[in-house]
């Protein structure tokens, strides 16, 4: 991220996320360390939603490793890879600049991850994406 | 889209915007938002507005055409009326071709005085021989029918008051067995709509009365939200098998299961379990199931299972097939699009399709955030507020 176009407010120290994520997520559970931090906790984007358990990893300040890891994510029929995901199916969130290490975890990663659920719910059955975003195949869709 | 009462009343006053998907609401629970998902589905599978509008005009006409000076039937005070999903509100769009929709053709004299296949032919000669009816008009076993192409199939059965029964009862020529055949159609009616508990006036089935307007979904009552179900479900489960149950077996079914509840996926549960508990009873006897027309006994609904066991056996397994299938998704041990697809499969994705976009259009318009457990919904109703994002990768 030191190549980020955006300038950065100090970074937010790996305590204080954790302590940001605690307020406003309660079930989940984090632990801090120096620069690192790792939350799991549960998140379900509608009430008709399966829960699912997802998980942040997190070295200050890089990317926010984020992955579902219950129940296993599925695909669309005919479809051979999840849609906006890296490699090892991290969720492909944000583009740079959209989240930066001076911001909450708790405000920006989370929120998108229950977005990033919807969609997937719905892209699950019809093999199409609402969420909009960004391909870098394709360009700007 | 429709206006929808259920929604327009839970919406605080004055807020009523278009641009928030209207099923965030701030208090659901699951079974609220199931039920919004399926009152969305029925609402993709029934008649459409259009479509009703052009039955309503299409049978008023068929109705002055049988009055007029031409017409063999007009000294015998013709009635037309819609029987069946038309007349109940049920009607489901079949997975291919147009609608079906059937219509009775009353007059007013005696059975004992007609000679039912010279009546069935007579309406079919009429008919036949018209100018703008010829060319789609066909003859069926107790219909006459006019094909409206890309519309929807319009059924007349032809019929007289039952003179020994009395009340609404008709009889209705059947070409295959050469005689009468028992039916109420209006009697139906009243029946269903006891058992629905309508809470708003009864629909007038009179000749001057159009059909009765198309009801949005969000004022129907559960108990036709349930059969629509039924039937989608059977069109699904039994396509390319004849062995399908007949839409009014699975209507009386439902009807005689229903026990006033509100919730449409709580009263689907409770109807699959008591038609399952039917044919357990059933089973201790060593007979299928039988099944009468509600208001006119004589007439057996199931008759054909009598016959042809295969058919009854295969409603047996699928119905307990969907009743286990429904009872784990209300148990939340499925994923719910996913088992409603398999369940209901075109209308689902139509549905979800729609839900999705107005829920990205909320999101770019700011107006989204997300409760302490991931919930998506309205801002105040949120913990925190959805950020814009742009998800990177390939879709």
């Amino acid at each position: 991220m030191a190549n980020s176009k955006y300038v950065w407010q100090r970074p937010l120290r790996s305590a204080q996320q954790a302590y940001f994520l605690k307020l406003t997520f309660p079930n989940f559970r984090v632990k801090a360390a120096r620069h690192e931090l790792r939350c799991v906790g549960t998140l379900q984007p509608s009430p008709t939603s399966e829960r699912y358990t997802v998980e942040v990893e997190y070295r200050v300040p890089t990317r926010p490793c984020v992955r579902v890891i219950r129940p296993q994510l599925r695909l669309a029929a005919g479809r051979t890879k999840l849609p906006h995901v890296f490699k090892g199916n991290d969720l492909c969130l944000y583009l740079t600049g959209e989240w930066r290490p001076d911001l909450k975890i708790s405000e920006y990663i989370i929120p998108w991850v229950s977005f990033w659920l919807f969609f997937y719910e719905v892209w699950l059955v019809t093999g199409e994406w609402f969420g909009g975003g960004h391909e870098p195949a394709t360009g700007e869709k | 889209m429709h206006s929808r009462t259920l929604r327009q009343r839970e919406a605080p006053k004055g807020e009523l915007n278009k641009a928030v998907a209207p099923f965030l609401s701030l208090t659901q629970d699951f079974t609220t938002s199931l039920d919004e998902l399926l009152f969305d589905i029925c609402e993709d599978i029934q008649l459409s507005t259009t479509r009703h509008d052009q039955a309503v005009q299409r049978y008023e006409t068929l109705g002055d055409v049988l009055e007029s000076q031409a017409s063999p039937f007009r000294l015998l005070g013709p009635k037309i009326y819609p029987q069946g999903s038309m007349a109940l509100g049920t009607t489901v769009k079949p997975v291919e071709g147009p609608h079906d929709l059937d219509f009775v053709l009353e007059l007013s004299i005696a059975h004992d005085r007609v000679d039912p296949m010279k009546l069935i032919q007579e309406l079919y000669t009429f008919l036949g021989k018209h100018a703008v009816y010829g060319p789609m008009t066909s003859l069926k076993n107790r219909c006459v029918r006019v094909e409206y192409a890309n519309e929807f199939y319009m059924d007349v059965l032809p019929a007289c008051r039952n003179g020994d029964a009395g009340g609404t009862c008709i009889r209705v020529p059947d070409r295959a067995l050469k005689a009468w055949t028992d039916s109420d159609p209006l009697g139906y009616v009243r029946w269903f709509e006891e058992r629905a508990k309508m809470r708003f006036v009864a629909r007038i089935l009179d000749k001057a009365a159009p059909i009765p307007a198309r009801e949005p979904v969000g004022q129907k009552q559960t108990l036709t939200l349930v059969v629509q179900l039924l039937k989608r479900w059977r069109d699904r489960y039994y396509a390319d098998r004849d062995v399908a149950p007949i839409s009014i077996i699975l209507t009386t079914l439902a009807g005689h299961a229903y026990t006033g509840e509100r919730s449409i996926s709580e009263s689907l549960n409770l109807v699959l379990n008591r038609i399952v508990g039917f044919l357990d009873d059933a089973h201790r006897t060593g007979t299928p199931l039988r099944v009468w027309h509600p208001t006119h006994p004589a007439e057996e609904l199931s008759e054909k299972w009598n016959n042809d066991r295969p058919a009854y056996e295969a409603f047996v397994k699928g119905i307990r097939a969907f009743n286990d299938r429904w009872s784990k998704l209300m148990k939340r041990k499925e994923n719910v699009n996913s088992e409603l697809e398999g369940l209901f499969g075109e209308p689902v994705k139509t549905v979800l399709r729609k839900r999705a976009e107005q829920l990205q259009q909320s999101r770019l318009a700011g107006q989204l955030g997300v409760s302490s457990a991931g919930i998506i919904s309205r801002n105040s109703a949120s913990a925190i507020s959805a950020r814009p994002n742009t998800f990177y990768g390939e879709q």
